[in-house]
């Protein structure tokens, strides 16, 4: 058993913040507020060997005592990331992918899965598929 | 010719879902009817391979090949035998670089500068790497103008090419490039101007500026993707070989080898891009067909706009203040991530460009998060800026309270 120690919202949760958003103001009011959940991640995250390539911010990722630590510079990314710990915490690493991407579909948030944003997403999964080698559960509570 | 008139040549404005307002047209610029019809008409009209068969059909296209390769080397100043059609600047500057690899050693300098396009920066580290010469930078300065002081208290015979940006697509710098040559060329230097920013903008004049190479690309002109030019004198065209082989550029082959073709088919291997070199020429007839003073006076003013505009904005902070600028600005939002600030802004309709430019040196040193970077094409407008400022205060105002 691992834990996500940042988490503090569940899926549902998250569409419940959502579902009353009409226009694009109120839905990145959410996603920013979403970010603040994210919490103060360890301090020795952010550095060279934990930074995912990416183009436009910087993600950090660390998996260490079984701790998945996850943090960016860039506040709509920490609002994402929120979404895809939830995503990790509900569905196994194989399907946690693109129920994020439906996720992100259904919430009116879809531009962010646009390879042309090079925003770090796909290099996050990248990063957690090669730690997770294939176990499914590795970054389940 | 007012301001909408410019704007009303460019049918994308005209069409009825909303456009965005456009302020990346360092990135590509949008297409004129003219240029699109260019394209179009050759295509309806029917199409065939130049410099090969002798049918009329192909005679006719080659005529109007070669009157295009006038077209667009008549835009910097140039006679046509003297430029070479390439994909775009990328594919110039690599072809100088394979083709000049032959005079290079280990003794030997190369030297392009801080503010570079990888394209003329990773292009030359390569290149270096090949041959074992030494690649040296032209600092930048805080303000986004060059240190050519430097350049000139270190530069000695062991130099044999300088690269540099005639303007630079992070800052907007216009560099001082023909007394670069200058310099340059008393050490017997070849020198390759990077003219991909600066073809739409200013007024290119090839012998004035003295260099040996210019490379521009269509698409930051008006014109289509995957079309660009390379520019040499003679003897700088000569020096370089080959470093793609087939078709018009062979003209004798043998199973025991083969002799080259005359310039500029020497360097031109393969069927050309005939339907983007039409589109390029188009552009050039385009920009020619328009008073460069009105132009550039237009240019200017949305310039010097955008410029008090967003220095006065408490929240902006721009990234270089060069002594001459033209169409680019960089800036980034206090506090804000500029990736941030580009989200919420496209949200609002606002197309610019965020992140490191492809000039990541340059991008390192005016910020370490990069920066957001808007430039101006001859369609934009006051109204554009206004846009601007008013979704950067909703923006500021979105992101900035925590």
């Amino acid at each position: 058993m691992t834990k996500l120690p940042q988490l503090q919202l569940d899926l549902d949760a998250i569409e419940q913040r959502f579902s009353d958003c009409r226009a694009w103001e109120e839905r990145y009011r959410q996603l920013l507020l979403l970010a603040k959940g994210l919490g103060k991640a360890d301090p020795t995250l952010r550095q060279e060997a934990h930074l995912i390539d990416g183009c436009e911010s910087d993600v950090w990722l660390s998996f260490e005592q079984q701790q998945l630590q996850l943090d960016s510079n860039a506040k709509i990314i920490r609002g994402l990331l929120v979404m895809l710990l939830a995503c990790l915490d509900s569905y196994p690493l194989s399907q946690a992918q693109s129920e994020f991407a439906a996720l992100l579909k259904r919430l009116g948030l879809a531009q962010h899965l646009s390879e042309s944003r090079n925003n770090g997403l796909q290099g996050i999964w990248q990063a957690m598929y090669a730690i997770a080698q294939g176990d499914e559960q590795t970054f389940c509570r | 010719m007012s301001q909408t008139a410019f704007r009303s040549l460019f049918p994308c404005f005209s069409t009825k879902d909303r456009f965005p307002v456009y302020l990346d047209s360092a990135a590509s610029t949008q297409l004129p009817q003219s240029v699109i019809d260019a394209q179009v008409n050759y295509c309806r009209a029917g199409h065939a391979n130049v410099n090969r068969s002798g049918h009329t059909l192909a005679r006719q296209a080659t005529d109007k090949f070669n009157q295009t390769r006038q077209l667009v080397a008549a835009h910097i100043g140039a006679q046509a035998e003297q430029l070479i059609w390439t994909s775009g600047t990328t594919d110039a500057i690599n072809t100088v670089a394979s083709g000049l690899t032959h005079l290079l050693t280990a003794d030997d300098e190369i030297w392009t500068t801080e503010l570079e396009h990888h394209a003329n920066l990773v292009t030359w580290q390569q290149l270096a790497a090949t041959t074992g010469a030494s690649l040296r930078y032209i600092p930048v300065l805080e303000n986004g103008d060059l240190d050519i002081a430097h350049f000139e208290a270190q530069l000695s015979k062991r130099c044999k090419l300088v690269a540099i940006a005639h303007v630079s697509n992070t800052t907007g710098t216009i560099n001082p490039v023909a007394r670069v040559a200058r310099l340059a060329q008393q050490f017997d230097a070849k020198v390759l101007v990077d003219g991909a920013q600066a073809v739409a903008h200013l007024k290119v004049d090839v012998n004035q500026l003295d260099c040996d190479y210019y490379v521009f690309s269509g698409h930051k002109m008006y014109g289509p993707t995957g079309i660009g030019a390379l520019y040499g004198k003679p003897a700088a065209l000569d020096a370089l070989q080959p470093s793609k082989f087939g078709g018009e550029m062979i003209s004798k082959v043998s199973l025991s080898g083969s002799e080259w073709n005359q310039l500029p088919y020497r360097l031109e291997a393969g069927t050309p891009n005939i339907i983007g070199a039409l589109g390029m020429g188009a552009a050039a007839q385009f920009l020619a067909d328009i008073e460069f003073n009105e132009r550039h006076r237009h240019e200017r003013q949305l310039l010097s706009y955008a410029l008090q505009q967003l220095s006065t904005h408490p929240e902006v902070e721009l990234l270089a203040k060069p002594m001459l600028q033209t169409s680019v600005i960089a800036f980034r939002l206090r506090d804000i991530h500029p990736q941030d600030a580009a989200t919420l802004l496209d949200q609002q309709g606002i197309a610019l460009r965020c992140g490191h430019h492809c000039a990541m040196p340059l991008s390192a040193k005016l910020s370490d998060v990069g920066s957001l970077r808007i430039s101006f094409g001859l369609y934009n407008e006051p109204a554009d800026v206004d846009a601007l400022m008013q979704a950067i205060d909703h923006c500021v105002e979105l992101l900035g309270d925590d």
